[in-house]
């Protein structure tokens, strides 16, 4: 792991992935509660997307 | 969520389960990042098999639906969360729920898979999400892989695993 800044005119793809390995980490440590409420959080978007696309085959369906 | 972790807190007090603990999806994300999940998944222990083998948690639905959760077909819709009563049926389930972590969510204690016991069921499981979990919790700082290969080798599993090491090009 380098503590180099990263600069998006120069990097390895896998600093990229080392990245995400970080990040993933990190949200990990996060307390449980926090956890749960992230989760909350991704329940709404899944609805919001799940509404969004059985709207639009319905306007699909329509014009057929 | 506090309010079904009280909820099968005032069930376990009540005598209505005896032994439960949490697996699944929730347990991962008290390990691992979280992702969405909507169901909560609690395994109940000692399982009761009734006549021609069957199991019943109809006390467990009554008891529920006497409280305003009606079932929805297996779950519990509670506070948001789908709720779903899984039977420690297998070995390995058995003792994740009997020797399971009490964690604090809010100020309410429930009870956890360890993350050994919770990868030795997901190996057994063994769906393709299950074993990408598997692998996320072995690659975790979670992990006492000792503890996991007692487990697997007690439980049965070691053929599991083997396939799984290959296919994830882990060390067996």
């Amino acid at each position: 792991m380098t503590d180099e800044p990263f600069n998006p005119d120069k990097f390895k793809a896998e600093e990229i992935f080392r990245a995400k390995e970080r990040r993933r980490k990190e949200l990990a440590k996060l307390p449980f509660e926090q956890k749960i409420e992230i989760v909350k959080k991704l329940q709404t978007v899944a609805k919001e997307i799940k509404r969004q696309r059985e709207s639009n085959d319905e306007g699909e369906s329509a014009h057929i | 969520m506090e309010k079904v972790l009280e909820l099968l807190n005032r069930m376990q007090a009540e005598g209505v389960i005896k032994n439960f603990a949490i697996g699944g999806g929730i347990a991962t994300i008290y390990y691992l990042e979280a992702y969405s999940t909507d169901d909560i998944d609690v395994f109940i222990s000692p399982v009761v098999v009734g006549e021609g083998g069957l199991i019943s948690f109809g006390h467990i639905y009554r008891y529920l639906e006497k409280l305003g959760y009606p079932p929805e077909r297996e779950y519990i819709r509670i506070d948001d969360w789908l709720v779903q009563f899984v039977p420690a049926s297998e070995s390995v389930q058995e003792e994740a729920v009997a020797s399971a972590r009490t964690v604090k969510f809010g100020g309410t204690n429930t009870f956890v898979f360890s993350a050994e016991h919770l990868a030795a069921e997901l190996l057994r499981s063994g769906r393709r999400k299950d074993n990408e979990r598997v692998a996320a919790l072995l690659e975790s700082e979670q992990m006492d892989r000792h503890l996991f290969r007692d487990i697997i080798t007690r439980h049965g599993l070691l053929d599991k695993w083997e396939k799984f090491a290959a296919r994830y090009e882990l060390e067996k």
